[in-house]
């Protein structure tokens, strides 16, 4: 029993050095810490920002070996050295480090505060790519609390300054994190829009790492959207690039991508090739993880391939790799979570040992028997008792914590309401803005007329003065004819005007969402007229033809007319974009059409809208209704036109919107509503 | 002179009749009207070599004007061929240049200056 005391001694100083845990699994060489006491007279004299500078490195190195809560004394140190500098550059850079620590430590909370602090610094020190470099650590919070939209406003910050302040690189930099977001959030077209932004910048300031970088991204990117074969591409341009220079995470990384990609293609001879290729190199270095992905491919080539048994075996084998992963990932988490927790543990159990021991020896020695059982004794209450304030001052900790995260909780609650508020009049406007020059020329005809009757008035009043002088009471009661029909038309064409105005700010105006008997013919062809004119004031080398079948004697619906106005814009828009996309892409013989018909269907009035434009595959149909879905390129949709017209049909209305469409042949919506 | 405008717009009528009164009542001119591309085609066909100019929108409803300048031009009618003038909201370059290529034999913008259009309307018939 004596001989198990060394056993549990050495378990108990491997696992109270965190540093050591980290060391089996990367077989880097420790990082020889200096020690603050050592460091501290050492640094004395030099100036503020070179103390600085010190520090923050001797931070970095407990950092690198997992020491992060041994970071707080020589982090107070800092923060008191930058605080005295007075330069709130230094204390930004203290702040930041203490962010990192914290956010190591999961105290999302607390890195926040440090953050913003460091933001705040650095805005005063007027160092812009340093508050660019803060809101990329705040964004980076996001990979840890899975909550995204700060990390987005973060990154459109840190979008703004870059360009305000025309720092390309910076700029790349956020479009690259944007689409790392989009892509965590599973948005892959937008992903690869953002990316392709980074893409372009990176290429025009030639820089090559980046540029690859990204192209690799793009790989993924693709992979996701399901096209496979660009995906191959971006992925094979990168391993040119990457065997030119030799640059071995590159090749890495492309062989464990490259595969599932090919895979895909039908391609798996290769598929299998860049596996091996993966699988001797996971051999070689002892990577788990690489192991279990090459094993993993391997068995989904073989099974492609019908060679079920072999990717039975593959399959077992990534079974098995998962497993110690899993495990050597639980224990390292463990490990640097509760080192110091189970530290106390193990000292409670040779406590316990050597209790034992005391009463083996109490056998032959009772009075030093007692004596080690008293002491035993005071040592295990001194213990309890501690524990036990340790577990009241860890509750009370807990309670701040949750009470902490219900007020954020509830505040981004109302963020989210505020937000999506300002989204719904933004979409709004949006559509306005499509609106209007669709409005400006529907005025323009009835102003001419008013303009050209007005005009030709004058000249009758003229001749009327000439016919009166002249006695020709003949002419004079013509012409008093002509003038009272030219008032009328002057009249009915201002009407006319006035009419597109009212619908204009009918639009405009927050909806009561008061239902009125309406026109459904009337309103679609009104609306069809609005749309076309606005596209064709934007594009003038844009025609399509348009065809209306309207039904005669259709019911009338109770609707709101600038909701419902608003949704048959939107369907309309998205037609005339789908068949001048089509246009552009230049074949042979075809003519855009976009038609709009009405029809009563037992109880409801349908109303179709149907282009021969792009049409869409069945993925993206299946979330066109979805908020912030677009497949326009970034900034040119808002991704909740058809999400709001969802709504309006479905919730404000008691109807139906569906789609059906061919990808490369068409697109048809229908609505439905209740008469 | 016979003038035949195509318009969308009836209202078109009873302007020009009043714009071109002097005009219409010494015989000068005559005007038709057409509200459709395809009425005016009909038109054409149903008085044969009466029209020495058209006077057409390009944006109407089913024909449009650019369509019809393409018929007028390429269909054979009656001999003497029309004269062709658009007329247009849009005064881009892409619609004049199509309407060029077309066989236009001129181009106007809305909001139309009546005075300038009844000097070219003076020039085509004093040629």
């Amino acid at each position: 029993m004596y001989n198990r005391v060394p056993g549990a001694w050495l378990l108990w100083l491997l696992l109270s050095l965190p540093g050591l845990a980290q060391q089996a699994a990367a077989p880097e060489p420790a990082h020889a810490a200096p020690d603050l006491a050592h460091l501290l007279p050492a640094i004395a004299a030099l100036p503020d920002s070179s103390r600085v500078d010190q520090l923050l490195e001797f931070t970095d190195v407990l950092v690198q070996g997992g020491r992060y809560e041994e970071t707080a004394p020589t982090l107070r140190e800092a923060a008191a050295v930058a605080q005295a500098s007075g330069r709130p550059v230094l204390e930004s850079r203290v702040e930041l480090s203490q962010g990192y620590v914290a956010a190591q430590l999961a105290d999302f909370a607390e890195a926040l505060r440090h953050y913003q602090r460091a933001l705040d610094l650095a805005r005063a020190a007027r160092d812009v790519p340093r508050q660019i470099r803060v809101l990329t650590r705040i964004s980076g919070l996001s990979y840890q609390t899975r909550d995204w939209p700060p990390a987005i406003r973060a990154q459109q910050q840190a979008l703004g300054l870059a360009r305000q302040y025309h720092l390309p690189k910076a700029e790349a930099g956020v479009y690259g994190e944007l689409s790392n977001l989009a892509g965590m959030q599973h948005r892959p077209a937008e992903a690869l829009a953002y990316n392709n932004q980074a893409l372009a910048m990176y290429r025009a300031q030639h820089d090559t790492v980046s540029y690859y970088g990204s192209l690799l991204n793009q790989g993924i990117v693709l992979k996701n959207l399901g096209r496979y074969a660009e995906s191959a591409r971006s992925y094979r341009q990168v391993l040119a690039y990457a065997r030119r220079t030799r640059d071995s995470t590159f090749i890495l990384y492309v062989d464990v991508n490259l595969p599932r990609t090919l895979l895909r293609l039908g391609q798996a001879a290769e598929a299998e090739q860049l596996a091996r290729q993966s699988l001797a190199l996971a051999t070689r270095t002892h990577n788990l993880e690489l192991l279990h992905e090459a094993n993993d491919l391997l068995a989904a080539v073989q099974e492609q391939q019908g060679q079920y048994q072999a990717a039975l075996g593959y399959q077992r084998a990534a079974t098995r790799l998962q497993d110690s992963i899993f495990n050597q990932q639980k224990s390292q988490q463990l490990l640097a979570t509760d080192a110091r927790y189970q530290a106390r543990a193990r000292q409670a159990q040779i406590g316990q040992l050597a209790a034992d021991n005391t009463r083996q020896q109490r056998q032959l020695l009772g009075l030093l028997a007692g004596l080690g059982m008293i002491v035993g004794l005071a040592a295990v209450l001194w213990r309890s008792n501690r524990q036990r304030l340790k577990a009241n001052a860890l509750l009370e900790r807990q309670k701040a914590e949750l009470q902490t995260q219900r007020d954020h909780t509830t505040q981004a609650l109302a963020d989210l309401r505020a937000t999506q508020n300002q989204l719904i009049q933004k979409e709004k406007m949006a559509s306005l803005g499509e609106l209007t020059a669709g409005i400006a020329h529907e005025i323009q005809n009835p102003l001419n007329f008013v303009n050209n009757f007005a005009d030709v008035s004058a000249e009758l009043v003229a001749e009327l003065k000439e016919a009166q002088a002249a006695g020709d009471g003949e002419e004079v009661a013509a012409l008093a004819d002509d003038l009272s029909q030219n008032l009328g038309k002057i009249h009915q064409h201002g009407q006319r005007a006035a009419g597109i105005v009212r619908g204009m700010l009918e639009h405009s105006r927050q909806s009561t969402g008061e239902r009125q008997p309406t026109d459904v013919n009337a309103l679609c062809d009104e609306y069809l007229r609005l749309a076309y004119h606005g596209l064709r004031a934007k594009d003038k080398s844009f025609n399509a033809t348009l065809e209306t079948d309207f039904a005669p004697s259709l019911p009338v619906v109770e609707a709101v007319a600038g909701d419902l106005g608003r949704v048959l814009l939107n369907l309309l828009t998205n037609a005339f974009y789908a068949v001048q996309q089509r246009q552009q892409a230049g074949e042979a013989g075809y003519q855009p059409t976009v038609s709009m018909s009405t029809r009563q269907v037992g109880g409801s009035v349908e109303i179709r809208v149907a282009d021969n434009g792009t049409g869409m595959p069945a993925e993206v149909q299946a979330k066109i209704f979805q908020p912030f879905f677009t497949t326009k390129p970034t900034g040119e949709g808002t991704g909740l036109g058809l999400s709001l017209s969802y709504d309006i049909i479905t919730k404000a209305h008691g109807g139906s919107l569906n789609v059906a469409s061919q990808a490369g042949e068409g697109t048809t919506f229908t609505v439905r509503l209740p008469c | 002179m016979k003038i035949l405008v195509v318009d969308d717009e009836p209202d078109v009528r009873v302007l020009f009749e009043q714009r071109f009164r002097r005009e219409i009542r010494s015989g000068e001119f005559a005007f038709s009207f057409a509200y459709s591309g395809e009425e005016a085609l009909g038109f054409l066909r149903a008085h044969p070599s009466e029209v020495v100019l058209i006077l057409s929108d390009i944006n109407m409803p089913g024909m449009s004007g650019l369509e019809l300048l393409r018929h007028v031009k390429s269909d054979p009618l009656p001999p003497p061929p029309p004269l062709v003038m658009m007329l247009t909201a849009y005064g881009d370059a892409a619609t004049k240049q199509q309407a060029e290529q077309l066989g236009a034999d001129d181009f106007l913008t809305k909001p139309v200056d009546f005075t300038a259009l009844r000097d070219k309307l003076h020039a085509i018939e004093n040629r």
